[in-house]
């Protein structure tokens, strides 16, 4: 119950803060003059919208991911109002676990409905609903929990704007991560073959996750590779997590 | 014989300081207290003296480098926390809830279901029942103190921890708060609050510890602390010309034939009585003024002063 009520809190939250309606409004809103592209470039019409709202909410995930949760934690520890919190007999990793479980609500919650926004709007633009982007849209989120649990990470230990550059370092870094090993471990060998190996398997591989571009030839993602990159996701992001958890239980809050 | 609520020993802390955090700064150096079950305990101090620091070590916002915490008689643990209140120096309250989802929030976190009765009833207590759906960044500071308390309270505690509750308050809302926490005790609750407001202390503590510097100087009920010492006689009289002569006095005053005079100590008060009952004279009153507590602070603080 105690985890529940942060849980519902942060969701409360983030919902009411301005940043979360600007990404939102600014997200629907370039959702929508997607059909305004498609009439400038010399290609299918539907592939661009399809294409565009796909970037566009994978943007929207990233954003979300990253600056609602730092923005949150900070304002909680700058605010003071975690005083309330850790004086109850919470431990800081409910604290941490709670936080975690209303960031991801709040992402789902944004893309269930960005999801519809497009569905919608592809509906009355090409007269199809793309159903077939909703697994994506799972993976986004699977993708957005990853930079959640890193940014509870590096906001447990640092201040918020370079939480915020390094989650979004990592998100960069964690989509290049399979052409860095394609490429240097052709090249290298022994301890440097190693080390290169180590980054990869260490960083987390956000390509996996990734179909938007295969998606308007395919028309949907196999179940097997569908199941592994969540499996994969979750776990991942379960792990940095449980870092989090293992950072914050220390830090000293002045 | 009393039972002991808290006890704290020697209860120290120091936070990383300077260039690259490789220096500590002491600010905590010896804190000791002991609190007893059903009174309320003034925790004294200079701002920046240790009183917030060592309310989040107790409370487990923040954790010591060396001493105990004993709660009952045994060390202070995470289920304890559900026995205690906390109402934190300059209310941190999430500013888009209203009172009653804030109270309802607070009470989830105890794994508490409170029903709609027992938070109103809540609310009627500390007179907020009609700002309950009314969102706290519209709150004064005072209904902001109220909600607080109740806050405080709403998992039933025995023991409650308020910081600096009176502070910036107007004296009505002072006046209430300290009405609210007399009420406290007469539940049967045992209370400790900061204060740098040395007037309040005295109307409503039972003991209090005074903190300089991160240390306990001193610590005992307000009749162990000043009551004993006077510091000076007021005495009143009539039906003579004057003070006598070999009277060592530091004011005298005379009003429609009346004196008013202070004298240092009680023998001087005694020497002056005795030659006005010689006179012929009467006397009108004889008042000791005993030292107050902000008298005894500020003896304190400059003793200390000195002191690392």
């Amino acid at each position: 119950m105690k985890i529940v009520a942060i849980a519902k809190n942060t969701y409360r939250e983030a919902v009411r803060s301005k940043l979360f309606l600007l990404l939102t409004i600014f997200s629907i809103a370039f959702i929508l003059f997607s059909k305004v592209v498609s009439l400038l470039v010399i290609s299918s019409g539907e592939k661009i919208i399809v294409d565009l709202g796909l970037a566009i909410i994978e943007i929207f995930t990233i954003l979300l991911s990253i600056l609602i949760s730092v923005n949150l934690f900070y304002k909680e520890r700058d605010k003071r109002t975690i005083f309330n919190i850790l004086s109850k007999p919470i431990s800081r990793e409910q604290f941490i676990l709670g936080k975690f479980l209303g960031l991801s609500l709040t992402l789902f919650v944004s893309l269930v409905i960005l999801g519809v926004v497009f569905s919608l709007y592809a509906l009355t633009v090409t007269g199809n609903l793309h159903l077939y982007i909703f697994p994506q849209l799972l993976l986004f989120f699977v993708e957005g929990e990853i930079l959640v649990s890193f940014s509870l990470l590096f906001t447990s230990v640092s201040t918020p704007i370079l939480s915020s550059i390094f989650s979004l370092g990592i998100f960069v870094v964690g989509n290049f991560s399979s052409n860095f090993l394609l490429y240097y471990e052709a090249k290298v060998k022994g301890v440097v073959k190693l080390l290169v190996n180590i980054v990869y398997y260490v960083l987390p591989n956000f390509s996996i996750l990734n179909y938007k571009n295969q998606l308007v030839y395919t028309k949907g993602i196999a179940l097997s590779n569908f199941l592994n990159a969540t499996v994969y996701g979750i776990d991942y992001a379960l792990l940095i997590l449980v870092l989090s958890m293992i950072a914050f239980r220390n830090r000293e809050i002045l | 014989m009393k039972e002991k609520i808290l006890e704290i020993i020697n209860l120290k802390k120091s936070y990383p300081s300077g260039t690259l955090l490789l220096k500590r700064t002491e600010v905590l150096k010896g804190i000791n207290i002991n609190v007893y079950k059903g009174e309320i305990y003034s925790l004294l101090g200079h701002n920046g003296a240790g009183k917030t620091t060592t309310f989040k070590i107790i409370t487990g916002i923040s954790k010591q480098d060396s001493g105990e915490i004993l709660f009952k008689g045994k060390t202070l643990n995470l289920k304890d926390k559900s026995k205690i209140g906390f109402l934190p120096e300059r209310p941190y309250f999430y500013e888009y809830l209203t009172g009653r989802e804030f109270l309802e929030f607070s009470a989830n976190l105890f794994n508490l279901k409170k029903s709609k009765v027992q938070i109103e009833a809540l609310l009627s207590l500390v007179d907020l029942k009609d700002a309950a759906d009314v969102q706290l960044k519209k709150y004064s500071k005072g209904m902001l103190q109220r909600i607080g308390i109740a806050h405080s309270i709403i998992n039933d505690p025995e023991f409650i921890i308020l910081d600096e509750p009176l502070s910036g308050l107007d004296p009505i809302g002072r006046k209430k708060l300290r009405d609210l926490i007399l009420g406290l005790k007469e539940e049967g609750r045992t209370i400790i609050y900061s204060s740098h407001i040395l007037q309040d202390a005295e109307m409503i503590s039972d003991r209090i510890g005074i903190i300089v510097k991160g240390k306990t100087i001193m610590e005992g009920s307000l009749e162990e602390l000043v009551s004993g010492e006077i510091k000076e006689v007021d005495v009143s009289f009539y039906g003579v010309d004057g003070i006598p002569k070999d009277v060592d006095y530091i004011k005298v005053e005379k009003k429609s034939n009346v004196f008013y005079t202070t004298v240092k100590d009680t023998d001087e008060a005694n020497k002056l009585i005795a030659k006005i009952i010689k006179d012929g004279g009467y006397i009108k009153f004889v008042n000791p003024v005993r030292k107050t507590l902000e008298e005894l602070f500020w003896e304190i603080k400059d003793e200390n002063s000195g002191n690392s």
